[in-house]
């Protein structure tokens, strides 16, 4: 033993160094891809599923400003027509046209207090004085472009009964004392059946917030992002990957005729 | 004179080598960062310490300034600011951002996304209830940014602190209306001076790091390839000089079956090795930066002083030109220096591939230690600037000019000039200068210091080499004295049988040498060896040299009768090694005396004496082989 001290040293040294050098010769494979399509189809240019359900269809009638479509069947398809038909009534600020698209809104709703919440912008640029300027097109403070934002996630459906339902729509913003600025945002509506679809609750959830556990998040939004453009542009990898960043894509399906 | 003149020249060509190529370094830095300030830029790694660093108050109005940039861009949404109701829209939001915001840092993370809590801070803020309801009603923003890019930049640098944290400075010109060429060219000397060192203080931490990658793989595996040719001579070289009796079968048994293949792992897994220990240096240097940037940041306080600096009395624009240009020229130095580490660090280490074949052979060992001496030192140099740097900055930070609001006597802000840029003078050379006085290194691998008298260097190697060398030169005694037992009873005295042991004395001797000094030597071995508490029958260091004299001292107690005898005897090459062998006896009687009085004194002295014995015995080596040639009658 004495003798052989040094082989079984040089021994030892060459072995440890041998397993020193596997170990660092073999670095961790990379983590596993994260984007695997989910089980439903992913065509979608953003790897959403794109469904057949297309903005501004699905109902027979018109409601009394002459553009929003009313007189739904019930199914859980025409629940998500519904809430992008009636996105605009919620989001749109005219001063011109506001007190046509508040009647409008209360013949698809249903009364709660979400009508205060849903009329409180309008009615303030309404009866503001002295605001700077800003407003653009003539009167306009929001004008929504529900087809750029072009998605949307049933929260819960059951049909002809209830369903809540988040819009991801795009559109434009006046700035004070600047030129308007494009947007991102989601509204998040919850739909009662009352022979339609009628707008039993709304909010646009802020960050952090599920809508009384009605919603998994609040979905997507452009906040902190800026745009050169004043209306909402197609969106692009990097914006859509930036807006869904802290927020799951889980449940997103486009609309037929999104803007792409 | 000849090695004085030549290192001189060394000196100064790598000082310009280093200017040169920190140029390309710097130039290539703000070009990039050129491109970097977007929309969406945020403070980085470096402008973040520095902030960290920032005095409190400052960090205060900082984050003030800050959070009233996100009131505005807050009051920039048209419905909120209706629904705030006028005017007074941005102050009431900062407050409000003020409440939960309260550092910089915070308000620099904060996510635009979240705003609830802004929501639950407006009411406490005196926001209107319009507001309130605004919130709570479930509206939101529809435009809100964070703050970065331009406004970011443009908010920081208005507040007192914020250029240093950004890393600009504005100078006001040295001699308003400059009337002559000279007084503009001190201006902008002036302007240069503190705009450079400012810049280079604050890239100061992140000069480009040494990092073994793939790229260094590959060319080490190029390099490598030459080293196992260089191998594969050395073998040629091994044999040859073993049939020329140059060296041991000893020795030759440690290369084949120790050296040979500690050589091909390290061809192997040089790489490997090199990438942890760079690790480690790299964390040492993450953990010293930290500390450090806080020091930088003082004394970048103190540097953006100078750029307010006017002529005034005897501070002229002669005096601006020699005190700002001493300020540049040591600012790019310094960086210069951290610039040319990893390419240090690269080159040598592609060094270490192309030599590592010469460990096989026992006289050019010990090259490769050097190499890689001299790589570790050059690695463990800048955590060691790093920490110096931060020294010698608190202690620039805390003079008088420099504290405060400063004092308004031209001549104490010269000297304050001048105090920074001897300060960065000194860093620039400190390392150098370490190798110097403090030769960790055996000084001829750094070419600084070799040759010349040191006081420290021979106390610090003493103190910190002497349990090291003492434990190998223990180990080759013990060599040696068992390869002498060895033949003397395999052969009784026979003077062919005389050579490898004598060799072996000789070959140890030499590569020996390669620990301490170069001056060690044969009699370094043998004081070493005397010094060895161990050694059996020894108690004293009369009692070792008395046992030790039944082994060296036969060779001296003979009559030239018997020398020729033994001479006509053996071949040439055995008469060789008789009186080399002879020599070495009379270097180790004389060794071991001056080693057996200094085991009791410092180690110091004991590497002292050995020098000089070796010295000695080296001389009565060469005088006395001449003797026996002539006696020997040829």
């Amino acid at each position: 033993m004495r003798k052989h001290w040094k082989l079984l040293t040089a021994l030892g040294a060459v072995i440890l160094v041998i397993a020193v050098a596997v170990v660092l010769l073999n670095p961790p494979a990379p983590a596993a891809k994260q984007d695997e399509p989910s089980s439903l189809q992913a065509s979608g240019k953003f790897g959403f599923p794109v469904s057949g359900i297309k903005i501004g269809e699905g109902g027979t009638k018109t409601a009394s400003d002459g553009k929003t479509i009313t007189g739904y069947n019930g199914s859980c398809d025409s629940a998500a027509q519904a809430a992008a038909n009636y996105t605009p009534l919620v989001k749109d600020v005219n001063v011109s046209t506001w007190a046509q698209q508040k009647k409008a809104l209360l013949e698809v709703g249903k009364q709660g207090p979400w009508v205060e919440r849903a009329t409180f912008n309008g009615d303030l640029m309404a009866n503001a004085k002295d605001l700077p300027p800003g407003a653009f097109d003539g009167g306009w403070y929001t004008r929504s472009d529900v087809a750029a934002g072009g998605l949307y996630r049933i929260a819960s459906c059951d049909e002809k009964k209830k369903a809540v339902v988040q819009i991801f729509s795009g559109g434009t913003t006046a700035v004070v004392n600047k030129a308007p600025s494009a947007f991102f945002q989601t509204v998040t509506l919850e739909l009662a059946w009352m022979g339609d679809w009628k707008i039993s609750d709304f909010a646009i959830v802020q960050s952090g917030q599920d809508f009384n556990g009605r919603v998994k998040d609040a979905g997507p939004t452009s906040l902190g992002t800026t745009f050169d453009d004043e209306t909402a542009p197609a969106l692009k990898d990097e914006l859509v990957n930036d807006f869904f960043a802290d927020v799951s894509r889980e449940g997103w399906v486009e609309y037929a005729n999104a803007k792409r | 004179m000849q090695t004085l003149s030549v290192s001189r020249t060394v000196r100064l060509v790598a000082i310009f080598l280093a200017l040169f190529l920190s140029f390309g370094v710097i130039a290539a830095g703000p070009a990039q960062a050129a491109d970097d300030v977007s929309k969406s830029e945020k403070l980085n790694a470096d402008q973040l310490k520095r902030l960290a660093g920032l005095p409190a108050d400052q960090r205060d109005k900082i984050r003030d300034r800050l959070n009233q940039e996100l009131g505005k861009s807050a009051c920039a949404d048209m419905l909120f600011f209706g629904a705030m109701g006028g005017s007074n829209c941005e102050n009431v939001a900062a407050k409000a951002f003020g409440t939960f915001l309260t550092t910089p840092e915070e308000v620099l993370d904060y996510d635009t996304k979240q705003t609830v809590p802004f929501c639950a801070a407006l009411p406490g803020a005196g926001a209107p209830d319009t507001a309130t309801a605004w919130c709570a009603g479930g509206a939101a923003f529809q435009k809100f940014l964070p703050i970065a890019g331009v406004v970011m930049r443009t908010a920081i640098s208005a507040m007192p602190g914020g250029q240093v944290v950004l890393g600009t400075v504005d100078t006001v010109a040295f001699i308003a209306n400059a009337k002559n060429g000279f007084e503009d060219f001190a201006n902008t000397v002036k302007a240069e001076g503190v705009k450079s060192t400012n810049e280079v203080l604050n890239n100061l931490l992140k000069v480009s790091e040494f990092v073994v990658d793939d790229g260094f793989r590959a060319t080490w595996a190029l390099f490598a390839g030459i080293g196992v040719i260089v191998m594969g001579l050395m073998y040629f070289k091994l044999w040859k000089d073993v049939s020329n009796e140059e060296i041991d079968m000893e020795s030759v048994r440690d290369s084949l079956f120790w050296y040979g293949p500690l050589s091909v792992i390290l061809v192997l897994f040089g790489p490997p090795i090199g990438y942890v220990i760079n690790g480690w240096m790299s964390g040492i240097t993450e953990g010293i930066t930290f500390w450090t940037s806080s020091r930088v940041t003082d004394f970048g306080v103190a540097i953006s002083r100078f750029a307010s600096y006017e002529s005034s009395g005897a501070f002229g624009p002669l005096a601006a030109v020699v005190l700002f240009g001493l300020l540049f020229f040591s600012a790019w130095a310094m960086l210069g220096l951290l610039a040319l580490q990893p390419l240090a660090l690269y080159l040598l280490g592609l060094g270490i591939a192309i030599v590592v074949g010469f460990m096989i052979h026992p006289k050019y060992r010990k090259r490769v230690g050097k190499i890689a001496s001299l790589w570790l030192g050059i690695s463990l140099s800048k955590p060691l600037l790093l920490l110096i740097m931060g020294a010698v900055f608190s202690y620039i930070a805390s003079r008088p000019a420099f504290v405060g609001e400063g004092v308004e006597d031209g001549m104490v802000n010269a000297t304050s000039v001048f105090l920074a840029a001897a300060a960065m003078c000194v860093l620039v050379f400190a390392l150098p200068m370490l190798y110097k006085f403090v030769p960790i290194l055996p000084s001829s691998s750094t070419s600084l210091g070799e040759g010349r008298q040191s006081v420290a260097g021979p106390a610090m190697v003493a103190g910190a080499g002497a349990a090291i060398s003492s434990a190998i030169h223990q180990k080759r005694t013990a060599q040696v004295q068992s390869g002498q037992n060895r033949g003397r009873s395999l052969s009784g005295g026979g003077a062919a049988s005389m050579g490898p042991s004598s060799m072996s004395t000789h070959s140890e001797g030499q590569s020996g040498s390669g620990i301490g000094s170069n001056g060690s030597g044969i009699s370094g071995r043998r004081s070493a060896a005397s010094r060895v508490p161990n050694e059996p029958g020894s108690s004293s260091g009369q009692d070792r040299q008395g046992s030790q004299s039944p082994g060296q001292g036969q060779p001296e107690t003979r009559t030239i009768g018997e020398l020729q005898k033994a001479d006509r005897a053996g071949t040439g090459g055995a008469k060789a090694a008789q009186a080399l062998k002879t020599g070495a006896g009379a270097v180790g009687r004389g060794s071991v005396k001056v080693a057996a009085g200094g085991a009791t004194a410092f180690l110091l002295a004991g590497r002292e004496a050995a020098r000089q014995a070796s010295m000695r015995g080296q001389r009565s080596a060469r005088s006395m082989a001449p003797d026996t040639d002539h006696i020997s009658g040829r």
